[in-house]
């Protein structure tokens, strides 16, 4: 039945297929053994699925009257374009809203890789986004899920977070330091340096904080005085 | 000091409690305190005239609006809600709305950005940070009272608690820019636009 309807809204409706991961499909070419061959519009590769993979896939798209029932796919394979003439606009919007995940999903395989793309498919199409951002300001090379991860990537990950508090740490010194230069006055001058030293004394006592915590929760911590967090406001 | 073109604004650090300014503080003309501010047992440090109370609108204590102007802050994320229905403030303050000095809205989002940015270069996150009611009020002050010359006394941008209230931290404070604050503020009392007793 699947094959039915997906070979009935073939090039016109473009649709999630989810299998042994996500697919982004806006066509595709139906093969001898009942399998298809289409290409993932997420992140250009071609793919394969047999005709079990297939039937036991499961089939999204993002609008209303996108699916045929019988008696239209039957009037479709007669020809008759009737079931997307009067679903025209429905149509039009579903297959925008296609495009939005696939412009998100292609946001983040181009900054992570393409060896990561069913992580992030799953993660966008879930709207799990949050993960996905997080882990870029981290400067993380690869989606890890913080949930089935190895000592060496929980450590990978603690590492990243504290090198981008060490990052923010300097700058927001240097900062200080140019206001100390730009007012050139004794007094600023030692004002100026007890924030400095308040800044680095909180950074240093987070770090201590922060043993045990584990990585997923790891986002919701920061040093005080180093706000604004760059990671507030991503929920 | 304590003329007629002169305001006050009390922070409620600890710091307020190493000087003996109370008596100071009640000669100013207006005198403007913040929060749940505290001034029993405590007037020899921060005195005991308030005109002013600038607060964000849920510690507001409505007997102490029936005897002051008060800045109402609604965090600026509530905004929109907020002032679409203006139902809280209909229903809680309505008989005593001449006492509200001013509300917040969405225009003085920008408007506090652009006070940070007359003084410091933009962080990370500006746009959407949470400024302190402190910071925020002196915004408000300027705003009110353009031609009023600015003193304050117990800012120290939560590196103690409040004076009342030591246990207070800054870690329970709504993720406020403690540092750009602070380092903002030290701009200001540099330049003479804020004056500290």
């Amino acid at each position: 039945m699947i094959l039915d309807i997906l070979s009935a809204i073939n090039g016109r409706i473009k649709f999630v297929l989810h299998s042994k991961e996500y697919y982004f499909i806006e066509e595709f070419t139906m093969l001898n053994d009942g399998g298809i061959s289409f290409t993932d519009t997420s992140d250009g590769k071609v793919k394969t699925l047999n005709n079990i993979e297939v039937n036991e896939a499961s089939i999204t798209t993002y609008g209303c009257n996108t699916i045929p029932n019988k008696i239209q796919i039957d009037s479709i394979n007669e020809g008759n374009v009737d079931f997307f003439e009067d679903n025209k606009e429905s149509h039009i919007l579903a297959n925008e809203e296609f495009d939005r995940y696939v412009d998100t999903s292609k946001k983040y395989i181009d900054f992570f890789g393409t060896d990561d793309a069913h992580l992030i498919k799953e993660k966008v199409l879930n709207g799990s986004t949050v993960h996905l951002e997080r882990l870029k300001i981290l400067g993380a090379d690869r989606v890890l899920l913080f949930e089935d991860m190895t000592a060496c990537q929980n450590s990978y990950i603690r590492d990243l977070y504290w090198k981008l508090i060490r990052k923010k740490l300097d700058e927001a010194i240097s900062e200080i330091d140019n206001s100390i230069l730009e007012i050139d006055d004794e007094e600023f001058k030692e004002e100026a340096e007890i924030i400095k030293k308040d800044l680095s004394d909180n950074v240093w006592h987070f770090r201590a904080s922060i043993r045990g915590v584990t990585c997923d929760l790891l986002f919701n911590h920061w040093p005080t005085l180093l706000n604004p967090s760059p990671f507030s406001g991503l929920e | 000091m304590g003329s007629n073109n002169d305001i006050i604004i009390i922070g409620n650090g600890e710091c307020v409690l190493d000087k003996a300014n109370g008596e100071l503080v009640d000669t100013f003309d207006t005198v403007a305190r913040l929060g749940s501010y505290v001034t029993e047992g405590f007037e020899k440090f921060v005195g005991s005239k308030t005109d002013i109370i600038s607060t964000i609108y849920w510690k507001l204590d409505i007997n102490r609006l029936k005897r002051h102007k008060v800045i109402l802050n609604v965090p600026l994320c509530y905004q929109e809600d907020f002032l679409k229905c203006k139902k809280y403030i209909d229903e809680e303050f309505d008989s005593y709305r001449d006492n509200i000095l001013y509300l917040n809205n969405e225009s003085d989002a920008q408007g506090i950005v652009d006070m940070y940015l007359e003084e410091m270069p933009p962080f990370n996150g500006i746009q959407d940070v949470n400024f302190s009611l402190g910071f925020k009020t002196f915004y408000f002050i300027k705003k009110l009272f353009p031609d009023k010359k600015i003193y304050t006394t117990g800012f120290d941008f939560f590196k103690t608690g409040w004076y009342w209230d030591p246990s207070h931290n800054r870690d329970d404070s709504n993720m406020h820019p403690y540092t750009w604050e602070r380092l903002w503020y030290l701009k200001m009392k540099k330049s003479g636009r804020i004056n500290e007793i």
